[in-house]
C-alpha cells in the first residue's frame, strides 16, 4: 500500500521481520526495483538484518542508542570497521559406500544399536574410528 | 554430549524418545571431526578465530586480518579444501 502512486520517499520499518524467506525475497525484489532500477522512489529501511541492509541499501547508517555512529556505502563501513575476514565453509557429506563401510567398522568395534548417549560417549572416548579423521 | 553443546541434536532426539540411527551418528562424527580439524588448522594461521555459527554441515567463522590479503585467505582455503573434504567455501 505504501508504494501505490510512486511516492518520492518511502519509509519501511523492519519490513522483513517475521516474514518467510520466499516472501522476503519477493519483497526485496520489489524494493530493489522501485529504488535502484526504476529510480521512482527513495526508500529508507530500518532493519536489524545485516544481510537485508547489504542486499538492498546503497548507503547505510548504524545507530546505537538513538545516535548515528557511521554512515556510508557498505564497502566503506566494512573497510573502516570490519575487524577480520568471514569464512563460511561446508563439509562434503560422506559417500554412501564409505558410510556403509564405517558403519560396519563401528559395529565391529562395539557400537551397538539402538544407540544410547552413554554408548556414543564411550565409543567417542575410545577414539574408535581413526579412519574417519 | 550436552543439551546445549556438541551433540545437542542427539540429546534432543533422545529427549523426544526418538532413536539415533547409525547413519546419522557416523555422518555427524565425520562432519564434526573434519570441521573441527579444519578450524584447528585455520586458527593456527590467524591470531584470532571465532566461530559465529555452526549447523549441519556448515560453519561460519571470523578470523583476524593480521595484515593478510583476501587472496592469502583464498589460497589457504584452496590448499585445505581437499584434505578436509570441504564442499564449498
Amino acid at each position: 500500500m505504501a508504494m501505490v502512486g510512486n511516492p518520492p520517499l518511502i519509509f519501511l520499518d523492519e519490513p522483513s521481520t517475521g516474514v518467510d524467506p520466499q516472501a522476503k525475497r519477493f519483497m526485496w525484489n520489489i524494493v530493489s526495483k522501485i529504488s535502484t532500477q526504476k529510480k521512482k522512489s527513495s526508500v529508507i529501511i530500518t532493519t536489524h538484518s545485516m544481510e537485508e541492509a547489504e542486499a538492498l541499501c546503497t548507503k547505510m547508517g548504524i545507530m546505537v542508542k538513538g545516535q548515528f555512529k557511521c554512515f556510508g556505502p557498505s564497502s566503506h563501513i566494512k573497510d573502516k570497521f570490519g575487524t577480520g575476514y568471514e569464512i563460511e565453509f561446508k563439509i562434503m557429506p560422506l559417500k554412501d559406500e564409505f558410510l556403509q563401510y564405517q558403519i560396519t567398522l563401528a559395529r565391529q568395534k562395539g557400537l551397538t544399536e539402538p544407540l544410547s548417549l552413554q554408548g556414543i560417549e564411550d565409543f567417542l572416548q575410545k577414539g574408535a574410528l581413526p579412519e574417519l579423521c | 554430549m550436552t543439551a546445549d553443546g556438541i551433540g545437542a541434536e542427539f540429546v534432543d532426539q533422545k529427549k523426544k524418545g526418538l532413536e539415533i540411527s547409525m547413519e546419522d551418528f557416523i555422518t555427524w562424527y565425520f562432519t564434526e571431526t573434519k570441521g573441527n580439524m579444519l578450524i584447528d588448522k585455520i586458527s593456527k594461521k590467524f591470531t584470532n578465530t571465532d566461530i559465529l555459527e555452526h549447523y549441519g554441515f556448515s560453519w561460519k567463522l571470523v578470523v583476524s586480518r593480521d595484515h593478510h590479503s583476501i587472496g592469502y585467505l583464498f589460497g589457504e582455503m584452496e590448499s585445505l579444501q581437499k584434505e578436509f573434504n570441504v564442499a564449498e567455501y
